[in-house]
């Protein structure tokens, strides 16, 4: 059975005319219900799946997390572990936006357009660099940052720039096509007059597009390095150093309140990167889609010192991490990576194609798109309540509501995995469950923002005339939100069948576990043969997503707009605020 | 006569704008009333103050026999459900079907799980479908709103209130966006299906507008009452209301 429906089968055509009664969309609900169906029937639903014996362990974890380890001594190593992977995700970043900007280049389809005579072979040749440009982008985006680490520590050892790498190759693939997708987006207007004008392409970017796009840029970069810090954190399990190094190693040793000082610690530093990037893309999001006030923001943009100052920082992170990691570009061409590099290379080639593998692959792809479901199932009902309660619930509700889905963000999928082992017995549930959890967390807090940034005057309307509280938000701002929220859940599902490498590699099942088998084995060749089979389900996946989504944006004319929420949705500013001191009498 | 609105020296206030001053403004039941007057003179204000939106800083409002100043929320819950507002900005959900926007007028009588059924399964169809044949628009009863033109989306929005059935009918600009044919058209079904021996009280800009289809003219310049005098007075005089906005 196959998780993966062709993208031809999904039913998402325009309504009937306006004049019958619809008939109810059920293929695509039926599908997936089906297929959710089938994939609890794969993790198994019998009594086999609860285990007993590692209760206690499980309650001693949590009862752990009131008396953190608070030794002097730990606390230092934590200390220096944070800074290991504050400069790891830094250094990531920074090399994730260097091929960004430089795939974005070759990516774009809008910067090499024709707009001048030129021969037909140099069209040509434009035409199939940008096809292969996007097509060199498909395999680094494909596979996770684990896989990137556990590829690059076989030759360059166990050494900082491995994160650094595993960071900055999988984000950069992803940069280049956002910021490609950003130039394309773009107003070609002020471009075209200064080609027209006789200005080369680089100067016609340079003077035309780049102050366009330089404010999305810059906030994506921001946005990227709020996800690298996770990342940091996942790699140092594989061995990369830093938090995650930290708690694999207080995890073997079962020390609980070690590991929830150290969980502590990623929280804080989660906290502090999502508070960064918030505050910068808060900034230069301000008015930017609210015509009114455009320019006023645009003139501030160049003079505001929260976002110049921001930069300033960054630049000058980027100077302290390489000192502190004592990370170098000369261990890339070291005699050992120049040995085992090629050496890994032959080793790969061919990837091992045989019946036995082909089926441990076919059953291995089936249970990582069976976790990956059953995980956004379990997470996107909760994660949909929990967005409503975080953007529109009073006070002190929110800050609980804000501090879970926090916590739940901010512990790795691999410890939440760990966790569920403890309960569950391997296999595909504890992964699922674990890929929940994580991703309760972070389409909790994307869904806040769509809700917070939702048009209030339906619901204020319908509160006017006597709906309450819970009516109104059923009969407004769900329908407002459900197409942009579903379409997170598409996205993010996408995110989680890569995702489930992660917790593959400490137990789960799916085609991370069949890979640390593999290389544990050093069995090179069925190694090739796993990556072939990551990448291509990927690719497969990414594509029935972006189907999903083109049809949610046919069906939905808010989301042409406002975006689809697979960019980071930006928080942005109310079309319209009433007058702040409009008091509005209680209503229940 | 019964007073549907009593409002006696009323004034509000934005920080240390007074929105509205020394307000009197009596509306008996079954009373057409139009508010003139330029942007900013307190006429939205007015309006929210009726339904509960706008507490008033001084004086007193009397709807529907409660003054609001008591209110607990349940009640003023209660005493919404009876009065229909159609919003400047109209105030629809988009991704909603018609069906379903027009059924919302409901929502102050129904409980929650209804509320919620009737999304898989519409109630009251037959209602929904009347109420947008008189509107003019029944063939959309089924079409997503954010579809329709701006005209449909004004009588869907008439329809909301028409299904609610309300004692008081408020509208705040309701034609601004329209050409005036339309525009005349729109603000016709208004007084004469939706409010249809209802009280009304709608703002407008298009003087003309308000002369021919209301009983009375009230006046707001910079928060006070500058006039009000019944239509028909003012109805055979071109540029009367003009010239008494302007002293």
């Amino acid at each position: 059975m196959s998780l993966a429906p062709s993208p031809l089968r999904l039913d998402l055509r325009d309504p009937p005319t306006d004049h019958e009664r619809p008939r109810r969309r059920w293929r695509v609900p039926a599908f997936v219900g089906l297929a959710l169906a089938g994939a609890a029937v794969r993790a198994g639903l019998n009594g086999r799946v609860v285990n007993g014996g590692g209760w206690a362990g499980f309650v001693e974890f949590w009862t752990a997390a009131a008396r953190p380890e608070l030794s002097a001594a730990f606390l230092r190593i934590t200390w220096e572990a944070t800074l290991d992977t504050i400069g790891f995700a830094v250094l990531g970043t920074a090399l994730s936006v260097a091929i960004g900007v430089a795939g974005a280049a070759f990516v774009s389809s809008a910067l090499w357009e024709d707009d001048g005579p030129g021969a037909t072979p140099v069209r040509l040749a434009r035409r199939a660099a940008g096809v292969s440009a996007r097509a060199a982008l498909v395999v680094p985006r494909a596979l996770h940052e684990v896989v990137w680490g556990l590829l690059a520590v076989q030759v360059l050892g166990f050494d900082p720039l491995v994160a650094v790498v595993a960071i900055g190759v999988p984000f950069g693939a992803i940069t280049a096509r956002v910021y490609g997708d950003i130039l394309d987006d773009a107003d070609p207007g002020p471009r075209r007059a200064l080609r027209a004008a006789g200005a080369s392409r680089a100067a016609a970017l340079l003077y035309g597009t780049v102050p366009l796009v330089r404010g999305d840029v810059t906030s994506y970069a921001f946005y990227r390095l709020e996800c690298a810090v996770r990342s940091a954190a996942v790699l140092g399990i594989i061995g990369a150093g830093g938090l995650g190094f930290q708690l694999a190693l207080s995890f073997q040793s079962l020390a609980y309140r070690e590991i929830w000082t150290l969980l502590y610690a990623l929280a804080a530093l989660s906290t502090l990167a999502d508070g960064w990037s918030g505050i910068v893309r808060r900034r230069q999001q301000s008015g930017h889609h609210d015509g009114a006030d455009r320019d006023a923001a645009v003139r501030r943009r160049g003079h505001d010192p929260v976002l110049v100052g921001s930069i300033v920082a960054a630049v000058v992170l980027i100077g302290l991490s390489v000192r502190w990691t004592g990370v170098s570009p000369s261990t890339l061409v070291s005699r050992r990576a120049r040995t085992l590099g090629p050496e890994l290379l032959a080793d790969l080639w061919p990837p091992r194609l045989d019946g036995t593998t082909l089926d441990a692959l076919w059953s291995a792809s089936i249970d990582t798109l069976a976790m990956s479901g059953l995980a956004m199932a379990l997470a996107a009902g909760p994660a949909l309540g929990a967005a409503f309660l975080a953007a529109r619930s009073p006070g002190p509700l929110r800050l609980v509501v804000k501090g879970a889905l926090l916590l739940t963000r901010a512990v790795p999928p691999p410890v939440w995995a760990f966790l569920a082992v403890l309960v569950l017995f391997p296999g595909i549930w504890p992964g699922a469950l674990a890929l929940a959890l994580y991703n309760l967390g972070v389409l909790g807090r994307l869904g806040a923002e769509v809700v917070e940034n939702l048009d209030d005057r339906p619901g204020r309307a319908l509160r006017a005339q006597g709906a309450g509280a819970l009516q109104s938000a059923l009969y407004s701002t769900l329908p407002l939100a459900a197409a942009r929220f579903t379409g997170l859940v598409a996205y993010r599902w996408e995110v989680a069948v890569r995702d489930t490498v992660m917790v593959g590699v400490v137990g789960a099942a799916g085609l991370g576990r069949l890979l640390s088998e593999q290389l544990a084995g050093r069995d090179y060749q069925g190694i090739a043969a796993t990556l072939a089979a990551l990448t291509v389900l990927s690719a497969l996946v990414e594509a029935v997503g972006a189907a999903l989504r083109r049809g949610l944006r046919r069906r939905s004319p808010e989301l042409r707009r406002a975006g689809d929420g697979t960019a980071p949705p930006a928080p942005r500013r109310q079309p319209y605020t009433p007058p702040s001191t409009m008091k509005p009498w209680p209503v229940q | 006569m019964a007073v549907a609105i009593e409002l006696a020296g009323v004034g509000v206030r934005y920080g240390r704008q007074w929105a509205l001053q020394g307000v009197d403004l009596r509306v008996e039941a079954g009373e057409r009333v139009a508010l003139v007057g330029p942007s900013g003179a307190g006429k939205s204000t007015l309006l929210g103050l009726v339904n509960g939106l706008v507490r008033a800083e001084t004086g007193s409002v009397v709807v529907l026999g409660r003054a609001l100043g008591s209110t607990t929320g349940a009640e003023l819950r209660r005493l919404r459900t009876r009065i229909g507002t159609v919003h400047q900005h109209l105030d629809l959900v988009g991704p909603l079907r018609v069906v379903h926007n027009v059924n919302a007028g409901r929502l102050g009588r129904w409980s929650l799980a209804g509320a919620a059924a009737s999304l898989v399964r519409p109630a009251g169809v037959d209602e929904v479908r009347g109420a947008l044949d008189r509107l003019g628009v029944a063939d959309k009863l089924w079409a997503r709103t954010d579809r329709l033109s701006g005209g449909e989306r004004q009588r869907v929005a008439l329809a909301r209130v028409l299904v609610q059935g309300p004692d008081i009918v408020l509208a705040d600009e309701p034609v601004a966006s329209l050409d005036p044919p339309r525009a005349d058209a729109v603000v016709g079904l208004l007084t004469a299906e939706v409010a249809g021996g209802r009280t009304l009280v709608v703002s407008l800009h298009d003087h003309e507008l308000a002369l021919r289809h209301c009983d009375r003219v009230v006046g707001l310049v910079e928060g006070r009452v500058a006039f009000d005098r019944p239509a028909a007075e003012l109805r055979d005089r071109p540029g009367s209301l003009r010239a008494l906005l302007a002293t």
